[in-house]
């Protein structure tokens, strides 16, 4: 009777540390949707059809992957180990850009809401269960599925962003050989200057189409 | 006697008290699914800690469903824990022990010995989409129907399919080469290949989106990219992707057509109605990129390890 005893106290327990668990935050999957919803949001209202309104509406989508991305941890992953010779200014200025260029290049491009779904297929965690992989397919009205992972880190009391898979490339290693590649023959400085002047770039060419 | 019914009366009231509790958290709020779910999901994840491999994958599909109560039910098999292969983990091989070691890895592992020669060409082809491929390509978007173009992809795909049923076969890939075949079988009777109602249907293994090649088969057998190369007008490929693409002429129907200039002609035309697919990607690609050269590069070679492997 005793083991019965312990099993129900032990059952208990676990239940107890669960909800524990369950109070201080939401589950990274459930922040993530919440932060693409509220985008899609934005992207499938009326106002996002008109020209005139979607710069606005742009802006505050840029927002919204300000909030739940960490361009910081983005950042620092792309540099690799030349990120310890940035000063703060530095750091911060860099993952300022470097938001800009993906956000002009990724965001602003989204001329209106084509009937994509988002659909969470699944999620894998690190052994250690403080990085995860949220696994979403974007499935295109021409029957299209684009898997896209997100990989998040808790900071801050809340899940964040540090790296986007699309059909499974990692951007951030994407961009790691060329800031790297750069870095062998400029300084810190002149690749934000470079990164800057990329961002503004993107940021006219769209305005043209 | 006495403690025995102490003991059952405890055993009883936990019992209730959890049942309640459950019960509780299913009324407090209707759509609180995920906090069941959590519950269920921090379950799968003691398992799966519990388990010895270093990788798995918790997956939990059709979303849940609500019953009475707003209990949550799961179907039958609905979640499941399953070990990843070590050698089929991730994109690469790095990428096994955390989802997180981006750290102490060299700068690119591609192989590139011939970048002067491979960089001029891609700013040769990288001018020749532009100014040519892509304004031809907008010219004929404007005077066809994309009914016409989409048909024509179809087909494509669809005479196509010698080259994936080998490669499959080369892979020793049985159900997936069987796939290939009620696919090509489906699509030639309903609609000589213009049409490709056979997508919709449910493969009975996952089956690889681009369809095998040579360059994966080589991939799959163990060989290796050799040096990364650019050719004029095809774009990025390595020694390996090369050898494969010879390889796969040899399956490609319309080699075998007669006259050649013909065939050429008409395998011209079926590649270029495919370039919506490439030349948007090309763009976003490289124009987001500080380095476009070395942008494709990587993407092209992790993108093909990755098909490789699948």
């Amino acid at each position: 009777m005793r083991s019965v005893m312990r099993f129900f106290f032990v059952w208990a327990l676990a239940c107890l540390v669960f909800c524990a668990e369950t109070a201080l935050a939401a589950s990274p999957r459930e922040t993530l949707e919440v932060s693409l919803n509220q985008i899609l949001d934005i992207i499938k209202s009326p106002a996002y059809a008109n020209p005139a309104e979607r710069d606005g509406l742009r802006k505050k989508i840029g927002q919204y992957v300000r909030a739940s991305f960490d361009f910081q941890e983005f950042s620092a992953r792309t540099v690799g180990a030349g990120w310890r010779n940035f000063s703060p200014q530095q750091k911060s200025a860099f993952a300022d850009a470097f938001a800009d260029l993906l956000i002009n290049t990724y965001v602003n491009k989204i001329d209106g809401y084509n009937g994509e779904q988002i659909a969470f297929i699944g999620e894998r965690l690190s052994p250690k269960g403080d990085r995860t992989e949220i696994q979403t397919v974007i499935s295109q009205k021409n029957g299209k599925k684009i898997p896209v992972n997100y990989r998040m880190l808790p900071k801050g009391g809340t899940w964040k962003v540090y790296d986007v898979l699309i059909e499974n490339i990692s951007l951030v290693k994407n961009y790691r050989t060329q800031f790297q590649d750069l870095l062998r023959t400029t300084d810190p400085d002149q690749l934000i200057v470079r990164l800057r002047e990329k961002a503004s770039e993107v940021q006219k060419s769209d305005g043209k189409k | 006697m006495m403690e025995r019914s102490r003991a059952h009366a405890l055993g009883l009231l936990g019992t209730l008290v959890l049942i309640l509790f459950w019960a509780g958290l299913s009324f407090a709020e209707p759509h609180s699914s995920s906090v069941q779910e959590r519950i269920t999901f921090a379950f799968v994840r003691t398992l799966h800690d519990a388990l010895p491999q270093s990788f798995h994958q918790v997956k939990v599909q059709n979303a849940a469903s609500c019953g009475y109560l707003g209990d949550v039910f799961f179907a039958p098999g609905a979640i499941s824990v399953e070990a990843n292969e070590p050698e089929r983990g991730l994109a690469a091989g790095d990428d096994l022990d955390e989802l997180d070691n981006y750290e102490g890895q060299d700068a690119s592992q591609v192989y590139d010995p011939f970048e002067g020669w491979n960089r001029f060409w891609f700013r040769f082809n990288d001018k020749f989409y532009l100014y040519v491929a892509d304004p031809i390509y907008r010219g004929w978007q404007a005077v066809t129907p994309h009914q016409l173009r989409t048909g024509l992809k179809n087909f494509f795909h669809n005479i196509l399919f010698p080259v994936r049923f080998v490669n499959n076969l080369l892979q020793f890939k049985l159900k997936a080469a069987g796939v290939e075949f009620g696919r090509f079988m489906m699509n030639t009777m309903c609609s000589a290949g213009f049409a490709d109602p056979a997508s919709t249907k449910k493969t009975i293994v996952p089956m690889d989106s681009a369809g095998e090649d040579f360059g994966q088969t080589l991939g799959y057998w163990g060989i290796g990219h050799g040096p990364y190369l650019v050719w004029p007008f095809i774009g990025p490929s390595s020694f390996r992707e090369t050898l494969g693409r010879i390889g796969d002429l040899f399956a490609e129907p319309l080699f075998y057509v007669q006259p050649w200039w013909a065939a050429s002609a008409g395998s011209l035309t079926l590649r270029f109605n495919d370039l919506d697919e490439v030349l948007p990607l090309y763009q976003d690609l490289t124009g987001a990129a500080l380095d476009p050269y070395i942008a494709m590069r990587e993407a092209y070679i992790n993108y093909r390890n990755l098909h490789a492997q699948q």
